[in-house]
């Protein structure tokens, strides 16, 4: 499945937009480090969920893929947010 | 392939089931090898668990040693089979031949430093843990041989054009990950605890177990398709009897 | 005249496929190497996370040594490269094959950016006395980070190929699906730096 031009470009800008307020609230904020961490893994969650849905066509996946990678997603976001409040 | 050959095929994958009930029994449970020792146990704790357990460690990797003997048989079965699938030339079917029989060489040498060291264990603990540690890289670091064959048999069957393929491409595909997993193994050295030490998860649970089960797997398939390339041989038959009577 | 001697195995050509012709459906295997792939580093967060927990001090401390603006460029080069790769697979479909050739060239060659400062970033690390030794934090920096490199690696090599072979453009169901497997492991490539970067260089 062919995303527009435009899709392609707006993903990019999120993507970068993103990058850089994840950069701004881990190094020049004071929010306490388990917020900080929950918010920054958060973004790469999201981050990561625009390229699957934006560049990699995860629309156009096999059944048991698409569950996969929905899977992989909050399962690592959680392990890495979650270790960081034991 | 030929009812005898195919027969014989068949038989070779069989194989893996007396390597691994052997195998496991010997290495796994007698050699107390699952998991293993940390590189970090002082010297004076291992050569005691040695010099506590020394008959059981003994027929342990004795018994682990001949298993790789089915690991050979299984070998030559899946070279015959991989000859037969491979399409074009055959230099990746001889890959797959050298790998398996290299592989199952790392294995049997392994144990022979263990073996040696339930040999004597009264002798000087730094010798008893000097053996230990050569045999885990020995085994671990030979990982080079095992990706031969795993990479071999996933690109021949990758390569097979058969509207049924022989083996299913996710075998062939996990195959080559799986063997290309094992070059974690190039920093094993490195560590004497931790995930990346020969006890820990990345370059023990991870490069054992999952490869083993594959090995399990391609060993059911290897079976069907000696099956089917004896049946593929029977039907083809008439048309070479043909073409040999109409010349 | 007789016919020149059948190879012993082979078989008639009606249950064979010519191989150019081979087009793998969506469910095809290469899809579990790329799961497996993800997997492994699911792992490597796990164990990552799990040892940061119980060691939290000595992984804090680990972590201020590391750049984070380089680490910063090399997720803006990442996720550029990854759009340069999605316009690409866009351009060679709709066969505009110099722009597609062009922006697989970009896409490697940001690729080649990538590495370059990540090599960089080890060097400032070994030369302030770091190495996969001197402290857990380090050993999961080197490790995972340089899987992730060798990934990359890989992925640029991949690319060439990629280009190399459809030069002329899409001409076979084949030439489809190198284009979509070399894409997708690219963009996995770029979808776990994602996790890497905050996970080592910004939670804390």
């Amino acid at each position: 499945m062919l995303q527009t031009p435009k899709v392609l470009r707006w993903a990019w800008v999120g993507l970068v937009a993103i990058t850089v307020l994840s950069l701004v609230v881990a190094e020049f904020t004071g929010i306490p480090s388990g917020v900080e961490t929950a918010v920054v893994i958060a973004a790469a969650a999201i981050k990561a969920r625009i390229i699957l849905v934006r560049y990699m066509g995860e629309r156009s996946f096999p059944a048991w893929l698409r569950l996969y990678f929905g899977g992989w997603l909050v399962v690592c976001a959680a392990t890495i947010i979650g270790f960081n409040f034991s | 392939m030929t009812k005898n050959e195919s027969q014989l095929a068949r038989l070779c994958a069989w194989a893996v089931a007396p390597y691994f009930i052997l195998f496991g029994i010997g290495w796994g449970l007698l050699g107390r090898m699952i998991p293993p020792y940390p590189a970090s146990m002082p010297a004076e704790e291992l050569a005691q668990i040695y010099r506590d357990n020394a008959s059981t460690l003994r027929i342990g990797f004795a018994l682990a040693a001949f298993a790789t003997t089915f690991i050979f048989i299984w070998t030559i079965g899946l070279f015959r089979v991989m000859l037969a699938t491979e399409r074009g030339g055959k230099i990746l079917s001889y890959t797959v031949l050298i790998g398996g029989v290299l592989t199952g060489v790392d294995l049997m040498f392994s144990c022979f430093f263990w073996l040696t060291a339930a040999f004597r264990p009264e002798q000087d603990p730094a010798l008893i843990q000097l053996l230990y540690d050569l045999g885990w890289l020995w085994l671990d670091l030979a990982f080079g041989v095992a990706m031969l064959y795993m990479i071999g048999v996933g690109v021949i069957a990758l390569r097979d054009t058969r509207e049924k393929p022989l083996f299913p491409k996710w075998l062939a595909w996990i195959g080559i990950w799986l063997a290309m997993e094992f070059l974690l193994e190039l920093i094993m050295p490195y560590f004497r605890s931790g995930p990346f030490s020969w006890s820990g998860l990345f370059n023990f649970w991870v490069p054992f177990f999952p490869p083993a089960t594959w090995m399990v797997i391609l060993s059911v398939y290897m079976y069907k398709a000696a099956k089917r390339l004896n049946e593929e041989y029977e039907s083809d038959i008439p048309r070479r009897v043909e073409q040999m009577t109409t010349d | 005249m007789g016919r020149a001697p059948q190879l012993a195995n082979r078989t008639t050509s009606a249950n064979h496929v010519d191989p150019q012709e081979i087009s793998l459906p969506g469910d095809s295997g290469f899809w579990m190497f790329i799961a497996a792939d993800a997997s492994l580093f699911a792992l490597l967060f796990f164990q990552f996370s799990r040892d940061r927990s119980s060691q939290s001090v000595v992984f804090d401390e680990g972590q201020q040594h590391l750049t984070v603006l380089l680490g910063t460029v090399n997720t803006l080069v990442l996720v550029t490269s990854s759009w340069l790769m999605a316009s690409a697979v866009r351009s060679l479909h709709r066969n505009a094959v110099r722009t597609g050739m062009r922006l697989i060239a970009g896409t490697a060659a940001l690729g080649l950016v990538f590495a370059a400062v990540k090599i960089a970033e080890y060097v400032l690390a070994l030369r302030s006395g770091h190495t996969l030794s001197t402290s857990p934090f380090f050993m999961y920096y080197f490790v995972i980070t340089g899987i992730h490199l060798v990934h990359l690696m890989i992925g640029v090599v991949v690319l060439v190929v990629v280009g190399w072979r459809l030069r002329v453009g899409i001409r076979r169901p084949s030439d489809r699906t190198l284009l979509e497997c070399g894409t997708v492991y690219w963009h996995l490539v770029d979808l776990l730096w994602m996790f890497i970067f905050p996970m080592l260089y910004l939670a804390r």
